[in-house]
């Protein structure tokens, strides 16, 4: 009953920073869906509802959720919750629940409901290399995450989806930095890492294709260079303060996936310079009051905040500099900002497990 | 259908004009020593064994295992008469084995403008962009030295569109009104027929729509849609719907806004559709010939001020001008001159006692019509709302006409 009494208030900036990040996500999600609704022949806030109704109302209930269960509960389980997601990603290639779409099967349907389960393995795979590397009783590190890491390779290799393996790679190289594993096994793995990465590139003709791309954007306007220049001329023609919310031009059809994975582009366009600044100092300040969180808390608790700030803020880097042509294209949602309910929920149930260990912080402050 | 599996068939060309002979020189110089046939209801000369001409023309046409067909022979005509045949032509056999992209521009007013002006922008910033279609040479005439870069701007009529089987890269779909009846009879046949532009699309291709029409705007296709409408920022213009849809033809080139206007500021032969011919005897004359629609004859009635006389009719097509007669009744016009032989439909459909009507199938005399009975400081429109091939050689030859006695009766 101990806990139970020392949890007061979360971390007021952390709650902030998820505020605006919802804020955001809502108002760009207005901006950018009804130019793609109207096209398809829906109503013009048609997305708009379904991002409130299946992404935030889920996500928020989720996150409270997520913010109020104790810590421990959740530690005890991680291995569980592990393996049913890891579970999950091989129910898309079930027939009758897997749903394909252009040579990668990444979608599962269950009872009526799509969602993505690779974002819930994101989440879990947090969690558990979170238990694992704060419990003291851990022998060998490397061994035991390489074998996770293993698991998750094979699974998403799978599904070909490389640009989700380095967010978990990043995020697991992270979390090993911070346990008190020795620096010398980071490194090991750092290059073993980039090792695989490399390979997975060159194996594979589409990717290989878009690392080219990436090298020489004017090669094919129409082609494949299509997407990055169409981006680039988006966020180039926002300048300084933007074209205003609502009147972007080139979410009438011009950039693919403007709602989705472009809507980093739509963004810039409407919001310009100072929008794109306003999103970078975002997080950057969530970035900065999430270790600042890890620091003060129990190790599990560092663990996962570092996890958690990890996936966001490279996941959304990744992201914004694929969108900038500093990067080769990769199909990853922005966090809180890109159509789409599974990231979303997950992602939010993520801040309501931030702020509840920010809890835990001024808890151990309360007891001094 | 590939070129190549073209060479063991036994071919008819059935239409042996301007693009008939362009596909038989096409072909003979793919084989050379290959005979084909050819079919036209007019006399051929032509050294080949086989050729079909007089009424009777079409009777042997299944014999041959591919027809290639001209696009102003009906394609029911054909089909009637083919057998066991396939039916093919040059505009899908250039779709079919081009290894260029192709930008297809089609629409019922306006094609000719859009195409002219993706053209001019797109050759001020890119090398291998060539004009095809009714505007440029035959575009079969282009199949044997294409190359994968070179980028077709193809304007195509609802003939050419007809029963293909593939579609352009870049598709344009600028407006419809119901036009060219007399060949297709209804309105639903001649949108299928121009939907094809878009209906063979893949995902890596474009359709560029005016989403002003609910009909083009519903058309069903696998390639990115992508508006006009909103794009243009050259609004208030009489090619306002054209511009737009060069800017965003332009645009998926990756071109800038500021390029773009560049260029088309640089095309100034845009503004005379609706051209200022003059004022004479303090009238001031202007010549809209190639408005060949009720539609765009409506669209400059909104464009003038002040119009005392407006000069209409020509070929009947079996359109309905209600639209334009009410158009022109909500507007003090006190002369109408009409050529035959949409002139009684017009006159039954405006009937009013304050207006001067004057029938005639001259020029000359309408003009003098004009002179004489439009008040001093008023405006005098030539907007047929209809085709001139029964009275004159073409719209061109209308507009000169016009101007020549213009200048004539001035000076007396």
């Amino acid at each position: 009953m101990r806990a139970k009494n020392n949890l007061h208030t979360p971390s007021i900036p952390l709650l902030i920073c998820s505020l605006l990040f919802i804020l955001t996500g809502i108002i760009t999600i207005a901006t950018a869906s009804p130019a793609f609704a109207l096209n398809e022949g829906f109503s013009s806030n048609h997305y708009l509802i379904h991002q409130l109704l299946f992404g935030f109302l889920p996500g928020i209930f989720l996150g409270v959720l997520a913010f109020l269960i104790p810590l421990d509960f959740i530690k005890k389980y991680a291995l569980g919750f592990f393996l049913i997601s890891y579970l999950l990603m091989f129910s898309v290639f079930v027939p009758g629940i897997g749903i394909c779409e252009g040579g990668a099967c990444r979608w599962a349907n269950i009872l009526g409901f799509n969602f993505q389960p690779v974002e819930f393995l994101k989440l879990t795979t947090i969690i558990y290399l979170g238990a694992l590397f704060s419990s003291e009783k851990i022998k060998n590190p490397v061994i035991n995450f390489a074998i996770i890491i293993g698991l998750i390779v094979l699974a998403l290799f799978l599904q070909s989806n490389l640009s989700t393996l380095i967010t978990i790679f990043l995020i697991a190289v992270a979390i090993l930095f911070s346990s008190n594993t020795k620096m010398k096994d980071v490194l090991i793995i750092g290059v073993c890492g980039i090792i695989l990465f490399c390979g997975m590139v060159f194996t594979s003709p589409y990717r290989m294709e878009r690392v080219m791309t990436f090298l020489d954007p004017l090669s094919d306007t129409l082609g494949d260079a299509y997407q990055i220049n169409q981006s680039l001329i988006s966020i180039g023609s926002g300048g300084i303060n933007g074209s205003g919310l609502g009147l972007s031009a080139q979410k009438f059809g011009f950039v693919p996936e403007s709602m989705s994975d472009s809507i980093f582009a739509i963004y810039a366009e409407e919001l310009g310079f100072l929008g794109c600044a306003f999103l970078v100092l975002l997080l950057v300040s969530f970035a900065f009051y999430s270790i600042k969180t890890a620091k003060k808390t129990t190790p599990f608790g560092k663990l996962l905040a570092v996890g958690i700030c990890t996936w966001i803020v490279s996941q959304s880097f990744i992201n914004i500099s694929a969108m900038s042509g500093l990067m080769p294209l990769s199909g990853t949602p922005l966090p809180f900002i890109s159509y789409g309910g599974t990231h979303l929920v997950i992602e939010l149930a993520a801040l309501g497990l931030l702020l509840n260990i920010s809890r835990s912080v001024n808890n151990e402050k309360n007891n001094i | 259908m590939k070129l190549k599996d073209l060479k063991d068939k036994k071919i008819i060309i059935v239409g042996f004009g301007r693009e008939g002979k362009n596909t038989y020189k096409t072909l003979k110089k793919l084989f050379p020593l290959k005979g084909i046939a050819l079919a036209d209801k007019n006399l051929i000369l032509a050294d080949e064994k086989e050729i079909y001409s007089g009424e009777n023309y079409l009777e042997n046409i299944d014999k041959y295992d591919v027809i290639i067909k001209t696009p102003g022979i009906p394609y029911g005509q054909i089909k009637e008469k083919s057998g066991k045949a396939k039916i093919t032509s040059q505009t899908e056999l250039f779709l079919e084995n081009c290894p260029g992209k192709i930008i297809g521009i089609t629409g019922t007013k306006g094609k000719s403008t859009t195409t002219t002006l993706i053209y001019k922008i797109l050759k001020d910033h890119f090398k291998n962009i060539k004009l095809v279609g009714n505007m440029g040479r035959p575009c079969l005439s282009y199949l044997l030295t294409a190359k994968p870069k070179d980028i077709f701007v193809f304007e195509m009529s609802c003939h050419q569109l007809d029963h293909i089987s593939k579609s352009p890269n870049i598709s344009v779909f600028i407006n419809i009104y119901p036009e060219h009846l007399d060949y297709y009879r209804t309105f639903s046949k001649y949108f299928n027929a121009k939907k094809n532009i878009a209906k063979f699309q893949n995902k890596n291709d474009f359709f560029v729509y005016n989403p002003k029409f609910e009909e083009i705007k519903n058309i069903k296709t696998k390639a990115h849609k992508i508006p006009f409408e909103e794009q243009s920022f050259f609004k208030k213009n009489i090619h306002e719907d054209s511009i737009a849809a060069a800017v965003v033809v332009s645009k998926i080139f990756g071109l800038t806004e500021k390029e773009i206007k560049k260029s088309i500021d640089n095309f100034k032969t845009l503004d005379s559709r609706i051209e200022f011919v003059g004022t004479f005897s303090g009238i001031n004359f202007y010549n809209d010939s190639l408005a060949t629609i009720p539609e765009a004859t409506i669209f400059a009635l909104n464009e003038l001020k002040n119009i005392d006389t407006l000069i209409l009719g020509g070929l009947d097509r079996g359109i309905q001008f209600t639209k334009l007669t009410d158009e022109i009744k909500k507007r003090e016009i006190n002369n109408i001159i009409l050529f035959p032989n949409s002139d009684r439909k017009i006159y039954k459909e405006i009937k009013n006692e304050k207006i001067n009507f004057f029938f005639t199938s001259k020029m000359k005399d309408a003009v003098q019509f004009a002179i004489k009975n439009t008040k001093r400081g008023g405006t005098c429109l030539l907007s047929p709302a209809a085709p001139s091939y029964n009275l004159f050689k073409n719209y061109k030859d209308k507009a000169n006409q016009f101007k020549k006695y213009l200048k004539n009766e001035s000076k007396k």
